[in-house]
């Protein structure tokens, strides 16, 4: 049993610490973004959403940083900026270290209108001006992909603007992950604050299905780390048979 | 649409020619080993395939020489010649075992939803229109199973009872999904599965779905294939995680 908790912290720690780098280099990038977006903006009073442009050495170097996210960037709130519909700066990873910018619709007229302002990503993090995380889920209309978003608080001027984060693909989260789960005995996953499984060890828990019930005997971790919610949860393996 | 954005610019990517000879092989081998194509079948004439497969001649040409070397076509001269079905394609075993590992947990929880989906309404259409000889006949094709000695006959039999299922649900285009979700994974399936150890109660789980239909309970018609399938993607995704992520030898 105590076995089992000390192989719990052990995982919880390793899975802490690539989200603390992930997460630290995340409040690095948005402050280099509020730089390049003050260089930017000029004298000007209003940010355009072209100045927008300006922070793809960010998210570039993010991404040179970090193998396993598949982009980043930073979504400045409506009311912001000149065109009232706000805006998504989103790189991607290309081949060979370059970076392929993503094309957002942010008009509601726009058949494939993309609605960020009540994805969880941008509104916990706008009105609790924490860090946050959101997924697995399907970024319809957006990555395309099923993923993970990340999001940390974006400010200009002392003032919270939107967000900055990065987006992993559930596939390649696997690469990190996984050795990681595989350490512990019997069946344990990793789970949003919402208990939604992120990534499981064995057939047992799926990504994307919510936890609905655990045996007694089972344990709760928390994942150390930024405050995320995110847990560890193990129970005696069940075979499928 | 001169200016795609990252995704779009990979989706629409051109494929290398090799890759597409490659695909060709694949489609018609495991056609072929799921009983789609048949020995002796004549396949369509070399123009005809360039336009269906929607490539270039030099690829279907490349394709078929390859599926000549395997032995697996043939093709004949003279008033009645023409390309023929001559043989079946030995299982490409690191292929399709590369091919497990290339999924992902999320896609392979992807490929579970979907034949879920695509099993569960078959059997909804199934209590609605099927005959009580319809269900003889997919009794008897539940029980060859209990004959097949080998990987490959287990193989043929499943597939045969899942395209059963979606022929007696009278859609084509059920049958057509399901036809693709066969191609996509059964294979896969019984490199995983074995004979000995996964026989028995495959054919039991088929039996199972089978009493269920012909009483046209519909929950427990559903508790069966939702068992069924998931059993076969636990043991999918053991199978690939053993691989990849083996634990060692303290953790068990």
């Amino acid at each position: 049993m105590s076995k089992t908790r000390d192989d719990l912290e052990r995982a919880s720690i390793a899975i802490g610490e690539w989200l603390n780098a992930i997460y630290g280099d995340l409040t690095i990038m948005a402050a280099a973004c509020e730089r390049e977006l003050q260089i930017a903006r000029g004298a000007k009073t209003v940010l355009t959403e072209r100045n927008l442009r300006a922070i793809q050495p960010a998210a570039a170097a993010f991404l040179a940083r970090h193998e396993i996210p598949t982009a980043a960037g930073i979504v400045v709130g409506p009311d912001i900026l000149d065109n009232n519909l706000g805006a998504v700066e989103w790189w991607q990873r290309g081949d060979s270290g370059s970076t392929q910018r993503i094309v957002f619709n942010l008009s509601p007229e726009d058949p494939g209108f993309y609605d960020f302002v009540t994805f969880e990503w941008f509104a916990e993090v706008v009105s609790t001006g924490k860090p946050a995380i959101q997924g697995p889920y399907l970024d319809y209309a957006g990555m395309d992909k099923y993923i993970l978003t990340a999001m940390v608080p974006l400010s200009l001027d002392g003032v919270l603007i939107g967000t900055a984060g990065c987006d992993t693909e559930v596939r390649e989260l696997e690469r990190i992950v996984m050795p990681i789960l595989r350490t512990i005995p019997g069946d344990a996953a990793l789970v949003s604050k919402f208990d939604q499984i992120i990534l499981g060890n064995s057939g047992r828990f799926h990504v994307g299905n919510r936890v609905v019930s655990l045996p007694k005997d089972a344990n709760r971790i928390g994942i150390s780390g930024p405050e995320l919610g995110l847990q560890l949860v193990a129970a005696p393996r069940t075979l499928h048979s | 649409m001169g200016d795609l954005s990252g995704v779009h610019s990979q989706v629409f990517r051109p494929l290398p020619d090799v890759l597409r000879a490659e695909a060709i092989v694949d489609r018609l081998s495991t056609a072929i080993s799921l009983g789609l194509l048949r020995q002796g079948e004549q396949l369509p004439v070399e123009n005809q395939l360039t336009a269906m497969f929607g490539v270039a001649t030099a690829t279907v040409r490349d394709a078929l020489q390859t599926l000549r070397n395997q032995g697996i076509i043939e093709t004949r001269r003279g008033r009645s010649g023409g390309t023929f079905i001559i043989g079946s394609p030995r299982p490409n075993l690191d292929a399709l075992r590369d091919r497990l590992l290339s999924l992902s947990m999320a896609e392979l929880r992807d490929l579970e939803d979907e034949q879920l989906a695509t099993a569960l309404a078959a059997a909804r259409l199934i209590i609605g229109r099927a005959f009580p000889h319809d269900f003889d006949r997919l009794e008897r094709v539940a029980r060859t199973m209990g004959e097949a000695t080998t990987a490959e006959s287990c193989m043929r039999a499943d597939s045969r009872f899942q395209s059963e299922l979606a022929v007696l649900s009278q859609s084509e285009r059920l049958l057509a999904t399901q036809m693709r979700l066969l191609t996509e994974s059964i294979e896969i399936m019984w490199t995983v599965l074995t004979v000995e150890a996964d026989r028995e109660w495959t054919m039991n789980d088929h039996l199972t779905i089978v009493a269920a239909l012909r009483n046209r309970d519909l929950i427990a018609v559903e508790r069966a294939i939702r068992q069924h399938i998931s059993r076969d993607f636990y043991r999918l995704i053991a199978a690939r995680l053993d691989v990849l992520y083996p634990i060692g030898p303290t953790n068990e």
